[in-house]
């Protein structure tokens, strides 16, 4: 796990991030444990509060849940919430887009051409 | 700048969700708690009304020199018994320290804590009459570790000729080679040079992570920029009263940094908890609940460090003393 | 037992132990042979006025200093609720030490006179077991009132005064001893004193560290 401490989004919110996409794609398995926050905290040399809320955040969201006095487990990963998941992803990132285009200057029309030629390499590479 | 609204310390604790599942319900477990603490000084006052240390985090109690983190922790520690108020220990029903509880407690000070013609070895011996939880392996091995005597550590040196840093370092050797519920350190980083101030922090994670949750950390500091990154809970001090407190996550987001143009400065300052003005703009610290009357303005947000919101609220409390 | 003179121990470094079971019983003994030939029955007594002043320059290792106003805040002792009774206990068991050594050190010395010259050694004037005991309790009273003066600064030059001071008083008991008529009932005079002294002197280390947990 990777954190960067001044990119202006909280460690927890970063901590966050990171495991929810172990837990979307799979690398974290249903029921499997999360580390203690304590331990957590030891090996990232950060505050508990920190893995806390980060842990918090994720059980608030439906992805773990906490089990008295043994910690927080995955919880079962329906695709329907997957997909609801993936989609806000989605959307969060296009609307961070957006708002770089704004500040760019780029039109709308010019983002979109931007979007198209990045699917096209895409579609390239996988083919 | 509008007064500063002046939370009891439950009113600040308890205004969250209490009704939390699983592993977080352990936030709300108290290692120590102290109702109207007082003591008075030569033209000074600790005034304590409540205080509560959230068991299995750390603690920081951040104060300036004088503001009277010693008197407290010293208070708390049973060191200083000429006080009033009451304190609970563990959740106990029965109020005050004894010999139970001290042999739960863990202490490190600036002042005179050894003979100074003690070695490090008499130091072990004396650790084993006075402490039934004393384990010598483990402060053979922590004195080693932490290069106390100089390498292969020379038992035979005696206090007197060891480094500050080093007699802090024996201190936590000491202590540490216990088996404690709650650690109370006034003043540990001071001592240190920045690595060793760095494995201090490694070693409060340690030890918190050992008693997955059962142990506790309180340290007092005047500089928190040091043990920022291992504080949960901070307990701001300032001329004996407790100003602000709270979890530090929550702090940050109570507190916004707030950076903006020199133009907007007069006006923003109306709104702002504490600012800093120069002839190319402006910066401080912001109450959340007040960033709406910076609506309109050109402004960059930015989560503040611990330190910045303490320097901000101290600030703000001495501007206060000074005007009343 | 064990751990009362563990606590004692426990503040004596190596070189401390050295001193005073070994280093300074050798010493006193040569200075005692050596008086002893040219003054018969004049080594007891310079052991009995030098001893103290051994003990009171040698304290200064040990517990030198613990009655100042600064060092009885030792903190750590006072983290620990056996703290306050560790203390007590060491300085009675050094009182108790103090007095085993004038006992041993005296007493050895009076052996080896009566086994060399087969008579008891004259002690200026009177002789017997009487003035025997007299001279260790003196010595002992001595050192006794000599270490907890010079327990109350830190610097070892305190203690070399004080135990100056020391053998001049211990030298004026001597003088008592010619005067003495009824020696066992004096004997009696100081082992008394000599408690009350010890009381006095481990109380008042004590409450020292009673009065730092109120002190500012």
């Amino acid at each position: 796990m990777k954190l960067l401490q001044n990119s202006g989004v909280p460690i927890y919110q970063q901590i966050a991030e990171q495991l929810r996409a172990d837990i979307l794609a799979g690398k974290l398995k249903e029921g499997e444990y999360l580390p203690s926050i304590r331990g957590l905290a030891k090996d990232l040399r950060i505050s508990v509060i920190t893995t806390m809320k980060a842990y918090e955040q994720l059980e608030a969201e439906g992805l773990v849940t906490a089990a008295q006095g043994k910690g927080f487990y995955v919880n079962a990963q329906d695709s329907e919430m997957l997909k609801e998941q993936h989609l806000r992803r989605v959307e969060e990132a296009l609307a961070e887009a957006i708002r770089a285009a704004r500040i760019a200057g780029m039109t709308g029309k010019e983002l979109q051409e931007i979007l198209r030629t990045l699917l096209d390499m895409q579609d390239e590479k996988e083919s | 700048m509008s007064k500063k609204d002046v939370k009891t310390t439950k009113e600040i604790q308890f205004n969250d969700k209490t009704d939390r599942p699983g592993q977080t319900a352990q936030m709300w477990q108290k290692a120590l708690q102290a109702w109207n603490l007082k003591k008075n000084f030569k033209g000074f006052q600790l005034s304590v009304p409540g205080l509560e240390l959230p068991k299995g985090f750390a603690t920081a109690l951040i104060g300036e020199n004088g503001a009277g983190k010693t008197t407290l922790l010293n208070i708390l520690t049973g060191i200083r018994l000429d006080y009033k108020g009451e304190i609970s220990y563990f959740g106990r029903q029965e109020k005050g320290i004894d010999a139970s509880v001290q042999e739960r407690i863990g202490y490190t000070g600036p002042g005179s804590y050894f003979l100074p013609q003690w070695t490090i070895r008499q130091v072990e011996e004396i650790s084993g009459l006075l402490f039934d939880n004393f384990h010598k392996d483990r402060y053979r091995a922590l004195c080693e570790e932490l290069g106390i005597g100089g390498s292969g550590t020379d038992v035979s040196k005696q206090v007197k000729s060891l480094s500050d840093g080093n007699r802090m370092k024996l201190m936590l050797a000491a202590v540490l080679a216990r088996d404690t519920s709650l650690l109370i350190l006034d003043e540990p980083a001071s001592p240190l040079d920045p690595l060793m101030r760095d494995r201090l922090c490694d070693m409060i994670r340690n030890y918190l992570d050992q008693g997955g949750g059962e142990k506790t950390v309180f340290f007092s500091t005047h500089n928190i920029a040091d043990m920022e990154s291992v504080t949960d809970y901070a307990i701001i001090l300032e001329h004996g009263n407790i100003v602000e407190e709270g979890f530090v996550e929550e702090l940050k987001e109570k507190y916004i940094c707030v950076k903006g143009e020199a133009a907007d400065a007069e006006r923003a300052g109306e709104a702002m908890f504490s600012m800093h003005r120069s002839a190319y703009g402006f910066e401080g610290i912001c109450l959340a609940r007040n960033l709406e009357r910076l609506a309109g303005m050109d402004i960059t947000l930015e989560t503040p460090t611990l330190s910045q919101i303490a320097v901000a609220v101290m600030k703000a409390n001495t501007n206060l003393g000074k005007k009343a | 037992m064990r751990k009362k003179i563990k606590s004692y121990l426990v503040f004596t470094s190596l070189w401390y132990r050295f001193g005073v079971y070994l280093a300074i019983p050798a010493v006193l003994a040569a200075i005692g042979l050596l008086i002893e030939r040219g003054l018969p029955g004049g080594g007891l007594i310079v052991i009995s006025v030098l001893l103290p002043v051994a003990e009171i320059i040698s304290d200064s290792w040990l517990f030198g200093g613990i009655q100042t106003k600064d060092s009885m805040k030792l903190e750590y002792l006072k983290t620990s609720g056996q703290g306050k009774e560790l203390i007590r206990t060491a300085l009675w068991t050094d009182l108790f030490r103090k007095l085993l050594s004038a006992i041993v050190i005296m007493a050895l010395f009076s052996l080896a006179m009566v086994m060399g010259k087969g008579e008891a050694p004259e002690a200026a004037g009177t002789g017997g077991f009487g003035s025997l005991l007299y001279l260790v309790l003196l010595s002992w009273l001595v050192s006794v009132l000599g270490t907890f003066v010079s327990r109350y600064a830190s610097l070892v030059w305190i203690n070399l005064i004080v135990s100056y001071g020391a053998m001049v008083l211990a030298m004026l008991g001597i003088f008592l001893l010619r005067l003495a008529e009824h020696i066992l009932l004096i004997d009696l005079l100081f082992a008394i004193f000599g408690i009350l002294m010890s009381t006095v002197a481990v109380k008042a280390a004590v409450e020292r560290v009673e009065r730092s947990y109120h002190d500012e």
